[in-house]
């Protein structure tokens, strides 16, 4: 039969080890969080005036860039005159409708007995025509070789008759239509 | 009173390890770490900022460093554009162009209106509105329209109206017409912005080669003197 321990230790002196055994561990511990903290406030610390660093060389770096270039300030204010001038005039250029392309297809596209009076724009997209013709034959003619792609059909994409009457004094057909343009027709 | 201080500075002494280790980590998170982080994100986007723009000066330096052996063309070019677009609107001189083109197309110039000036919405430029009645047989009319398609100063023909009522083959025209300019202010250009400018792009010698084909009119420049004694004479 196993002997019991008899502890001969006194109590008070038990809990005065035990409270020396926290102290130590205490300061063990605040002495890590100094260590600890010291650490990170360091990394920080150097990381910030890294940072700076690089921002204050950067600064000069940009001053002395900018010296540089404002030595051939001249050339850089002829070059973006150029640039935008030029963009400027590609999209003039690209806007432009050449209303002689139109004369030409239509003077390709009347007959010999068909006669224009009257011709207004309305746009780069539709143009109203009046005239008188010999005939209705003729008035049809017109309309016809107006979308033909060899005489007109390369500017006009479709016509709509407004108005065609026989003209009882000189016998001709009066007539007005409307002439639509295709896009990028004139340009 | 006496002994309740005396038992503070005691335990105050057994502990001052710890007291010390802590207040020391204290007072590092608060008097150096905290200012530390709370400046790092500043700090951080101000480096990259300037970083930014070092990196954008620098293209831009090189840019125009590599613009400087073409600056006699970048001359060439910017004169032979400054007809095409102006910086200023030389309505008058305008005026006196499409004047010179009706009398070398052999048309009657009857009326030409100034219709104002205005900027293009959206735009950088601004755009001369002018209106123009000309009258003359369909070949010349059709010439004149061509002309002005040809001219140095860029004219567009806005709208056409055509009217034979006149007779013996005279055509009465009327045409609106829009000319453009740019102008060109001393420091309206953005000194970060990027040039973009390539001579040998196939845009930009298009465009060179475009203007290169128009007919430049110069319009005469009146030497009679100025200042007279009696206007109404």
């Amino acid at each position: 039969m196993p002997r019991k321990d008899i502890n001969l230790l006194p109590q008070d002196l038990k809990e005065q080890k035990k409270s020396e055994k926290i102290k130590k561990s205490l300061g063990n511990l605040s002495l890590l969080s100094l260590v600890v903290v010291g650490l990170i406030t360091f990394a920080s610390s150097a990381y910030l005036v890294r940072v700076k660093l690089t921002e204050a060389t950067f600064k000069k770096d940009i001053v002395k860039t900018e010296g540089e270039i404002k030595d051939l300030l001249l050339i850089e204010k002829e070059a973006r005159r150029l640039e935008s001038k030029i963009n400027v005039v590609a999209d003039v250029k690209e806007s432009r409708s050449r209303y002689s392309l139109l004369l030409e297809a239509l003077a390709k596209a009347v007959p010999g007995d068909v006669g224009i009076t009257s011709l207004a724009t309305f746009g780069a997209s539709r143009v109203s025509v009046s005239g008188l013709s010999q005939s209705y034959l003729s008035l049809s003619r017109f309309i016809t070789s107006a979308l033909d792609p060899i005489l007109g059909g390369k500017v006009f994409s479709s016509v709509d008759i407004t108005a065609a009457s026989l003209d009882e004094v000189t016998g001709k057909i009066r007539f007005s239509l409307v002439l639509y343009l295709r896009d990028g027709g004139i340009k | 009173m006496n002994f309740s201080l005396l038992g503070y500075k005691e335990i105050i002494l057994e502990n001052a390890k710890v007291i010390l280790g802590l207040g020391l980590s204290l007072g590092l998170l608060l008097l150096v770490f905290l200012p530390t982080i709370s400046a790092l994100p500043g700090s951080i986007s101000k480096r990259n900022e300037q970083e930014k723009i070092l990196g954008l000066l620098e293209e831009k330096s090189k840019k125009i460093n590599s613009l400087l052996s073409l600056s006699q063309t970048i001359k060439t070019d910017v004169t032979l554009v400054d007809k095409a677009l102006p910086s200023k609107d030389e309505v008058p001189s305008l005026m006196t162009q499409i004047q010179a083109i009706a009398t070398e197309s052999g048309v009657t110039l009857k009326a030409l209106q100034f219709g104002g000036i205005s900027k293009m919405p959206e735009k950088i430029y601004k755009k001369i509105i002018l209106q123009a009645v000309l009258e003359g047989g369909y070949a010349n009319i059709l010439k004149d329209l061509v002309n002005l398609e040809k001219t140095s100063r860029i004219i567009n023909v806005d709208s056409v109206s055509f009217d034979s009522r006149k007779g013996e083959g005279v055509l009465s025209v009327s045409l609106g017409l829009v000319s453009f300019f740019l102008e060109s202010g001393e420091s309206e250009f953005d000194p970060l912005a990027p040039i973009n400018l390539n001579l040998s792009d196939k845009g930009v010698t298009q465009i060179i080669d475009f203007i290169k084909t128009l007919k430049i009119y110069e319009p005469q420049v009146s030497s009679i003197e100025v200042g007279r004694g009696n206007p109404f004479e």
